[in-house]
């Protein structure tokens, strides 16, 4: 068997030869056969509920009593002022956790892939918050943002900042600050609220390790003797990094990319448990910390209202498919993917 | 099971160990992993719930009790089943009152209810909403198994839920209660100039005002997601209502339910009340000695008691009262779940009853009042209390107050989400987001609207 | 026969010379960051419940290990749980591994109509929210008659979109060349999977076989939903069993959760030989 990867070829070729899509075979007829087992098993259990939940957001009454009325509860939730405030919720959550977590993630992971003494303990040691449950964590993260005795307040003060109420406080934070300042500014510019940043913190925290652990498996498929034939052309770690890292990496970034915007826009645990362990309503104080998934919770459990409830859910996710595609469209074609 | 496992581990052999034939065919190898599901849809098994015995009526009761209570509520179960041969009840815990809340709707829409279920009763007004549950009237004035006149008279009635929306007909049965009640740090009254604690709201701000060294000592401590049961005595007790007689409107907004917010305004702009950051934090907060009073639940007793055993004895003469009322008498708050029995065949519903009915009596009460330091239905469990209460004295004295005891609207289902509104003008009201006329305008029209059922 | 070394080369170990401090500061920065939690939460665990609950000391003020005993058995049946965790977790993964591989394979690397279609309609099963799916899950739990079975915990997730995605992103990166020699020596696809995609692709198996079994390991609602009989139910049901309606011992759970999570870090650390330094030489065999 003839030895395909040639140390001597060019970076730049082997990385176009390496995720050229497979246009060049003819029909295989025989890739049925190969997604059927997941398809039949995805098909009876995440594809039929949608159905189901079709159906459902149809309809208003107790469950085995719906009535049908057609598109009203999509009408309601898109004319009344929950569900877009809701969607704000959801989005500066996302921007205030995916950036960070996928930054902090690959240079992690990066560091980790370089030979360092001890990276076995490392490798534990950052995947530790995404093994422990959430009701655990939750339970410790109440403490660090105890306006009291906390940790995060501790900090504050050290730095010479003032304390903060975090996940009780339902006030933005440039709201708070401008307080602080006596300062005045309008309404639209107060923020997201302190509460809804301190449970970005906990979920940044959280989902650090799974982006660790994704990212080191992305690096540890990249061919060795890529970065060899880099430095034979004199590259430095950094052009390293910029010209072999970077590009061999994009099919695992593209992924944790999409990934995480889509588990980032429909969050539920980290801030049904986070608002538990400090003792706030669900998506408290004030709402402060409902994102979509939230309050479709809320609708579902705490108002009964299962078509409404519903409705919610499967706007959300078309706005995520939305997303989905337009990623597929534009970065998967810019990473040639 | 095994078979799934098998032809799972096979497929993955098969994969792993395929040949090097040139042009293997893929497809046997493509071919079994669908039959997987299938093939274990054919495997015999036995659905748990539908055992048709031959006279053995077979009863699921689904709770939420875990731990020392599992364990104390499986050995009632085990009495019950001893001494009634016809009858064989299984209880299985199905995690905490959401969960099991969630898994009875699911088990709803399956078509496959449990026999009987604990749940609160603004959970049980939805199962009734979805024609689930039965009613139990019937079966209470039936002369053989029902409850004679002198039951009646013994059992107190808030724990017999008569659901105004549906008929004022008891869809579920309590077999247990606690009440909220205040929680007072005796040594701190006394350092303030009080010998007993506050019997009316203004005493109650006087000793705030007296007690109270912010931000190290406050007077009391509000739950972040607000205090719904809190705020309803303090409305009861200024001689006010939550609800219109008619039960068509909420009136938390009226004068009563203003004068109670706009109290809870002034202790948090005079500092003597802060918000609480973690669950349980006042529980804490007291054993350590930094607050004066908290209201909370009975069946926190034993956590307060360890809590304070536990932090060195900080906190050494404490008790609890009533809550401050200006009205004549107490008012107390009485709340816990109850059971329902769902829809099945005359037989399991009968039974299922007569299993409620056991667990309200005597000595099935006294066995789990021990368990869990709740209330028992009936007065007269009280004598086969009596070594317990002298081991609990603060128990005891709290049991002679259910005759005091009201009870939330909770048989409404608009009730659930309403405590949310509540909780929420509490925390608007604290954080001075809102004046309490527009926090109660807001909440009750909110209110209003579930209540209307949108 | 050449060997495709995938380990950054020693030689480039040394030029990091002067940034090497740096770059170990970072490193326990950033461990500092991710396990100080984890730390805390040990450290509570071994507290009285006044002093837990209070949280005002770092280290205990009486290292009380005897929480762990008695919160071994005041679950009681930990053992069992931990056995029925493990063989549900291990069964998802082996079928998710199975159905995800399969299928990245042909979303990857087999051209047939429909396939972007398929692989979209896959993505989007993720966008769904998992509580609108509950009510028609336990449906059809139930008219296949696995409530209270295994196979009712495992089946349901033995096939992921998200392992199917992560699969196929990694199985693009692998070179057409290798395709090309495989088909002139006379190899199907099926054996190109299973001796050369496979092999290379290691680290992105263990990776969604880890993340798999974690999210198995982590899982409450759903097996509650459809099992009823304590003997078969998993680890986390005892987790949920502390958190009382008036009260939570907080150091006896947090010693409950870190029982738990000691079997996940020993798997870890097993697993961990192939993830990375497995991985050192792959050899392509003819």
């Amino acid at each position: 068997m003839a030895q395909t990867i040639s140390t001597a070829e060019p970076v730049r070729s082997q990385v176009t030869a390496r995720t050229r899509a497979t246009f060049r075979r003819r029909i295989q007829w025989v890739a049925y056969l190969y997604i059927l087992p997941a398809f039949a098993i995805i098909g009876a259990f995440h594809i039929l509920p949608v159905f189901y939940a079709i159906y459902i957001s149809m309809n208003k009454g107790a469950i085995n009593k719906f009535v049908f009325v057609g598109l009203d509860n999509y009408i309601r939730a898109l004319s009344g002022g929950e569900f877009w405030n809701a969607l704000v919720v959801t989005f500066s959550y996302a921007l205030m956790t995916t950036p960070f977590t996928i930054a902090l993630g690959l240079f992690f992971a990066y560091l980790l892939y370089q030979g360092v003494r001890g990276r076995g303990v490392y490798r534990v040691i950052f995947f530790l918050p995404y093994v422990i449950s959430t009701v655990g964590s939750a339970i410790v993260w109440a403490w660090v943002f105890d306006p009291q005795s906390g940790l995060a307040n501790f900090i504050l003060k050290r730095i010479g900042l003032e304390p903060l109420r975090w996940l009780i406080e339902p006030s933005g934070i440039f709201e708070v600050i401008a307080d602080g300042r006596h300062w005045t500014i309008p309404t639209w510019a107060y923020g997201p609220s302190v509460a809804l940043i301190a449970v970005s913190i906990f979920s940044i925290w959280q989902s650090m390790g799974f982006d660790v652990i994704i990212f080191l498996a992305g690096l540890t498929n990249i061919p060795g003797e890529l970065y060899e034939a880099a430095r034979m052309d004199g590259a430095n770690p950094l052009q390293l990094f910029r010209h072999v890292t970077i590009p061999l990496l994009a099919p695992t970034t593209f992924f944790v990319v999409v990934i995480s915007v889509i588990g980032s826009l429909q969050s539920f645990n980290q801030i049904f448990t986070m608002n538990q362990a400090a003792e706030q309503s669900l998506g408290g104080p004030l709402g402060s910390t409902s994102t979509l998934t939230v309050y479709m919770f809320d609708q579902l459990y705490t108002f009964s209202n299962y078509g409404y409830a519903s409705a919610i859910a499967l706007l959300l996710s078309l706005i995520i498919l939305a997303l989905t595609l337009f990623q597929f469209k534009f970065l998967a074609r810019r990473t040639q993917i | 099971m095994k078979r799934t496992i098998v032809i799972l581990l096979v497929l993955a052999l098969a994969v792993i160990a395929a040949a090097c034939s040139p042009a293997a065919a893929p497809a046997p190898t493509a071919a079994p992993p669908t039959a997987a599901p299938q093939a274990t849809t054919a495997a015999p098994t036995t659905a748990p719930t539908s055992a048709p015995a031959a006279k053995t009526v077979e009863l699921q009761f689904w709770h939420g009790q875990s731990q020392t209570q599992e364990k104390a509520l499986n050995a009632l179960i085990a009495k019950f089943n001893a001494s009634h041969p016809g009858i064989k009840v299984t209880g299985t815990f199905q995690g905490g009152y959401s969960d099991l809340y969630k898994k009875v709707t699911a088990a709803i829409a399956a078509g496959s209810p449990p026999d009987l279920a604990i749940g609160y009763q603004n959970d049980i007004a939805n199962y009734i909403n979805s024609d689930a549950v039965v009613p139990l009237d019937d079966y209470m004035k039936d002369p053989k198994i029902g409850f004679t006149a002198d039951d009646l008279k013994d059992i107190s009635p808030s724990f017999i839920d008569k659901y105004p929306q549906f008929g004022n007909k008891v869809y579920s049965l309590a077999f247990m209660r606690s009440m909220e009640v205040m929680f007072y740090n005796a040594d701190m009254l006394k350092a303030a100039g009080f010998d007993k604690p506050p019997a009316t709201w203004d005493d109650f701000m006087k000793a705030c005002a007296a007690a109270s060294k912010p931000p190290d000592v406050v007077c009391y401590e509000m739950p972040g997601s607000g205090a719904a049961s809190t705020f309803s005595y303090m409305v009861w007790t200024r001689g006010g209502e939550l609800m219109s007689a008619d039960g068509k409107s909420f009136t938390f907004d009226q004068k009563a339910g203003l004068d109670a917010m706009t109290m809870l305004s002034d202790l948090f702009t005079k500092k003597y009340a802060i918000l609480q950051a973690k669950s349980y934090q006042d529980q804490t907060d007291f054993s350590l000695g930094k607050v004066l009073f908290t209201f909370g639940s009975t069946a926190g007793l034993p956590y307060y008691t360890s809590a304070i055993k536990d932090a060195g004895n900080k906190v050494k003469n404490w008790g609890i009262a009533v809550p401050p009322h200006n009205t004549p008498n107490p008012i107390v708050d009485v709340y816990g779940p109850s059971v329902a029995v769902f829809k099945t065949n005359a037989d399991k519903q009968q039974a299922a009853f007569v299993f409620i009915k056991w667990l309200m009596d005597n000595d099935p009460s006294a066995e789990w009042v021990k368990a869990s330091a709740y209330f028992p239905p009936r007065a007269s469990t009280k004598t086969a209390l009596a070594d317990y209460i002298k081991a609990n004295p603060l128990y005891g004295e709290a049991l002679g107050w259910v005759q005091y005891g009201r009870v939330e609207p909770t048989f409404y289902a608009a009730w659930n989400p309403t405590r949310n509104f509540i909780g929420d003008a509490m925390v608007a009201v604290a954080n001075g987001k809102a004046t309490p006329e527009q926090a109660l305008k807001d909440a009750v029209q909110k209110a209003n609207a579930a209540l209307a059922g949108k | 026969m050449a060997v495709a070394s995938r380990r950054l080369p020693t030689a480039d170990r040394a030029r990091f010379g002067l940034g090497r401090l740096v770059l170990h500061l970072m490193l326990v920065a950033g461990a500092l960051w991710a396990v100080f939690p984890f730390v805390w939460m040990v450290l509570t665990s071994l507290k009285g419940y006044a002093e837990a609950s209070a949280a005002e000391t770092f280290f205990p003020s009486r290292w009380l290990f005897s929480n762990y005993v008695t919160a071994w058995n005041q679950v009681g049946t930990f053992p069992r749980y931990f056995g029925n965790t493990l063989f549900i977790a291990l069964a998802t993964v082996l079928g998710v591994l199975v159905t995800s591989t399969l299928a990245a394979y042909a979303f990857a690397r087999m051209e047939f109509p429909g396939r972007d279609t398929l692989f979209l309609i896959l993505l989007a099963t993720m966008m769904v929210p998992f509580e609108v799916t509950l009510v028609p899950n336990f449906i059809m739990i139930r008219n296949l008659q696995w409530v209270d079975h295994y196979q009712a915990m495992i089946i349901p997730w033995a096939a992921s979109a998200f392992s199917i995605f992560l699969l196929r992103q990694f199985f693009m990166a692998i070179p057409q060349e290798l395709y090309d020699a495989a088909v002139i020596d006379g190899c199907g696809p099926l054996r190109f999977l299973a001796t050369i995609v496979l092999p290379l692709s290691r680290p992105a198996l263990v990776t969604s076989g880890l993340l798999t079994f974690l999210g198995s390991w982590n899982s409450l609602m759903w097996p509650i939903l459809v099992t009823n009989r304590p003997e078969i139910r998993p680890i986390q049901v005892a987790m949920y069993s502390f958190i009382g309606d008036a009260g939570t011992q907080i150091q006896l759970l947090l010693a409950a959760v870190t029982i738990s999570v000691i079997p996940v870090i020993v798997v870890y650390l097993v697993l961990q030989r192939w993830f990375i330094e497995g991985i050192a030489t792959v050899g392509i065999r003819g």
